[in-house]
């Protein structure tokens, strides 16, 4: 059975459809690309499936229950968790205690005890930054656990945006656009811990994303959005020599190849 | 660390001893009036590291001051009793207070908040009976034993200020070192990254406020038994904001923060006593310079002053 | 309970439904544009109320030129606040929000120390009643009120058919869309205070002639203003409109049946009710 599946999916700002009428599927396991020239509402997309928006028409089904309009707090219980186009991060905390923070929603802690600092609290505590350094070493930051996140370079942003998304312990994770403004060794990088995510932790990953030699590198399927509208679906290779994908990319396309 | 305790435990100590040395009454009345304006300021500084401010704490402050009085004067029931159930009338009232203030963007937030807290007064001001409408409640008993507790004596009030203040101020910085403190300081960096690791943003702030409510709800009790008169006059849009001042001036970055906010602009309005509208002036001024020039507040303007001194010595 | 009774309820209501409209338009349009709240803007329709009657009844100049006065002083002290407290704190949500109550008390405090606590009546310039099937309406209100509708049905014709109005328009919609249309955002934002504050300064103007002028009265249309934006739904002219002629017309009712205390209390219920039940207003985005 699908893990994720997105039917007749249409959102509409007054006038404007920004999504319309997308449906498309992800299998467990797999790693799928989701493209498209600027403003066809890729990241839009994301939103009604991570409850940031609500669909004006359509239905998100995860795991085989209905999570339409689902707000995103919640999907994370459920296993579906989203990154950010721009960094999110707290920028104050250390990159260590970010992370620890996003493992709140698998604490289960009881607030009392962390009024009072009872020792199960703190066994707890301990048990998590044990959990918080083993994601960083996966993710590759565990040198720069305790910098300020807010001062990390441009590309170890974009890894803790993995990291932070890996805590709650996802099935399903949305990477919107994870290599973005990032350069070729970045770049490598994130596309290596994305293929490892799915090989090592078992997470099913969506990607947005424009970089085309990154999504033909390590995505499965592809799906192909322009003007708020799939335009063609397939595997990387089929999707890229597709005479409509390349005429809604003009120019974009020669850039990434 | 050990130095900072027992620096706190020295000044602990010397604040109890204060009233063996302190015997002018109008003093330790100040005293009494910092401990009740840290209660507040402590408490709106835990709301407000989630970006929210409560424009109507003067209204949370009036029930639990009302709720007091009516317990302790109508009914006869003991100081004791009344005070928590103050506060939990407020947090009670605080819930879907909040639940709908919280449905509307930021600033929408402060301005129901602010319309609360003035219906909470026109309602005690239109109803005479049982809230005594504008002319208040007057001749509300001190708490017993009633050969502790009597008018003239400050200092039994003084002790029980004092004991609600470090209690108070104890809590809250426990709070805010715990595990939901953590998730409200990750909601005040990132409200939208905080969603998508799990957090119930709204909750948290829910629970926030409901806190604060609950502590105004004691500091209004602890007034209303102290003073022994409470009226719509008192606790007005002014009073909200003075607290909120508090809090702006001291500064957000730690407890330290509304404690020296309140300490500080407790005195200096009693120091400028002159007259009451004059009072507004300086406020309103002082509001204005302090967030275009200090916008940390004076532990902020502190904390940088010392990064400055440290950068300059090495 | 006649009819004339019923109607001279629902006239009133009106009347001074359509001040508040005024002024709260104020509101919206700062706070559509500019995702801003400018706390100073009740005390502007209290320094115009004062300014009239300094300008028409003290010096004995004619109406309009008080009125006329009070714009231009109005529109001044919008644009101190824009360029002194607002611009520095780059248009900062809460910042702003307690800087224009700091503005608010000392602006209001000092005015008291000038004038003294007790209010001024301005006289009116239409003295005399109207009497339509029985119900007395003073002339005086029913100037107020066309005042105030037309000056609404010019506002949204100046939004929707004026380059400035659409500049701003524009501007609300998407800022950095209309900064790559080569609108200039700080001459928009100057517009915008400067329109808010001519419309507090002729609300102000008005409800100085009905209720005369004291140093506290900016509290109270102000905070009904955002009762009135958040019910119309913010940023929405059409909305404000209705909301605010919805609510004089409520507290008109209220005043008449249970007193006028009571009245701000139903506005802030009727305020909760639309926050269950549709927090975006009534002509609202989606929150």
């Amino acid at each position: 059975m699908s893990l994720l599946r997105i039917a007749g999916l249409t959102c509409r700002f007054g006038g404007l459809l920004a999504v319309n009428d997308v449906t498309l599927t992800v299998e467990p396991r797999a790693i799928h690309g989701l493209i498209g020239p600027n403003g066809a509402g890729k990241t839009t997309t994301f939103n009604l499936i991570s409850g940031v928006l609500k669909p004006t028409a359509g239905r998100v089904v995860f795991d085989g229950a209905d999570i339409t309009g689902v707000p995103m707090h919640r999907l994370v219980k459920r296993g579906l968790v989203r990154t950010f186009q721009h960094s999110q991060l707290f920028p104050a905390f250390t990159v260590f205690r970010n992370v620890l923070l996003a493992l709140h929603s698998h604490t289960g802690f009881s607030t009392l005890g962390g009024f009072f600092g009872s020792i199960a609290e703190r066994r707890k505590r301990a048990e998590l930054a044990h959990e918080a350094q083993r994601i960083l070493e996966f993710v590759g930051l565990a040198d720069r656990a305790d910098h300020l996140a807010g001062d990390l370079p441009h590309g170890f942003q974009r890894l803790l945006q993995v990291a932070v998304g890996l805590a709650p312990k996802p099935r399903l994770l949305l990477l919107d656009e994870p290599v973005a403004g990032l350069n070729h060794g970045d770049v490598d990088r994130m596309m290596e811990l994305v293929r490892s995510l799915r090989d090592k932790q078992g997470v099913t990953v969506v990607l947005v994303e424009h970089n085309m030699k990154a999504v033909m590198g390590v995505c499965d399927r592809v799906s192909v959005l322009q003007f708020g509208k799939l335009i063609a679906e397939g595997s990387a290779q089929e999707v890229t020599q597709n005479p409509t994908v390349i005429e809604a990319y003009l120019g974009v396309y020669d850039d990434a190849s | 660390m050990t130095s900072n305790r027992l620096a706190l435990a020295a000044f602990l100590v010397a604040l109890a001893a204060v009233p063996a040395f302190v015997h002018s009454g109008y003093l330790l009345h100040v005293m009494i009036l910092i401990f009740l304006n840290v209660m507040l300021a402590t408490s709106m500084w835990l709301l407000g590291i989630t970006q929210l401010i409560s424009f109507g704490q003067a209204g949370f402050v009036f029930i639990g001051a009302m709720t007091s009085a009516m317990l302790t004067k109508d009914l006869g029931i003991s100081f004791w009793v009344a005070l928590p159930v103050a506060g939990v009338m407020s947090a009670l009232i605080a819930a879907p207070v909040g639940r709908l203030s919280l449905r509307v963007r930021g600033v929408y937030f402060f301005l129901v908040t602010l319309a609360f807290g003035e219906v909470v007064r026109g309602i005690f001001a239109y109803f005479q009976v049982p809230f005594g409408g504008w002319y208040g409640v007057r001749d509300i008993p001190p708490p017993s034993p009633h050969w502790l507790f009597t008018p003239l004596d400050k200092v039994p009030f003084y002790y029980l200020g004092l004991v609600l203040v470090v209690l108070t101020c104890w809590v809250i910085w426990r709070i805010s070192r715990s595990w939901f403190g953590e998730v409200l300081w990750g909601i005040r960096e990132s409200e939208l990254l905080a969603s998508s690791v799990g957090i119930d943003v709204t909750g948290y702030k829910l629970v926030a406020f409901i806190i604060s409510a609950f502590v105004a709800g004691l500091a209004g009790s602890f007034y209303a038994n102290y003073v022994g008169y409470i009226s719509p006059l008192i606790f007005d849009f002014t009073y909200s904001v003075n607290i909120l001042i508090f809090v702006v001036v001291g500064g957000f970055g730690s407890l330290a923060g509304p404690i020296s906010g309140a300490v500080v602009l407790t005195i200096i309005p009693e120091v400028f006593r002159a007259t009451g509208k004059y009072q507004m002036l300086i406020f309103g001024l002082i509001l204005v310079f302090s967030m275009l020039a200090m916008p940390d507040g004076i532990t902020g303007a502190l904390h940088r002053f010392q990064l400055r001194r440290a950068r300059r010595a090495t | 309970m006649t009819t004339t009774f019923v109607l001279q309820i629902i006239v009133t209501g009106l009347v001074t439904g359509s001040i508040y409209m005024l002024i709260a338009l104020g509101v919206t349009l700062l706070f559509g544009i500019m995702r801003v709240v400018n706390f100073v803007h009740g005390e502007m329709c209290m320094l115009s109320a004062f300014t009239v009657y300094y300008v028409s009844v003290s010096w004995g100049m004619p109406f309009l030129v008080g009125v006329l006065a009070a714009i231009v002083f109005s529109s001044v002290v919008a644009v101190l606040c824009q360029k002194l407290l607002f611009k520095p704190l780059n248009y900062d949500i809460l910042t702003c929000f307690i800087l224009g109550i700091g503005a608010s008390f000392a602006i209001r405090s000092a005015t008291w120390a000038i004038v003294g606590p007790e209010p001024v009546a301005i006289p009116a310039t239409f003295p005399g009643v109207f009497v339509w099937h029985g119900v007395f309406v003073a002339k005086q209100r029913v100037f107020a009120a066309a005042l105030c509708g037309s000056l609404a049905v010019a506002l949204t014709a100046f939004l929707h058919y004026t380059k400035p109005g659409r500049a701003m328009r524009a501007v609300e919609q998407d800022r950095e869309a209309a900064l790559l249309m080569g609108i200039n955002p700080e001459s928009v934002y100057v517009t915008v205070f400067v329109i808010s504050a001519i419309l507090a300064a002729i609300g102000g103007a008005m409800l100085g002639t009905l209720f005369g002028a004291d140093p506290e009265m900016g509290a109270d249309p102000l905070l009904k203003s955002f009762i009135i934006v958040q019910i119309g739904g913010m940023g929405s002219v059409l909305g404000t409109i209705i909301a605010g002629l919805a609510i004089g017309l409520s507290d008109s009712i209220t005043g008449t049946v249970f007193g006028g205390e009571l009245a701000f209390i139903f506005d802030f219920a009727i305020l909760m009710i639309f926050l269950i039940v549709r927090p975006r207003g009534l002509f609202g985005y989606d929150v």
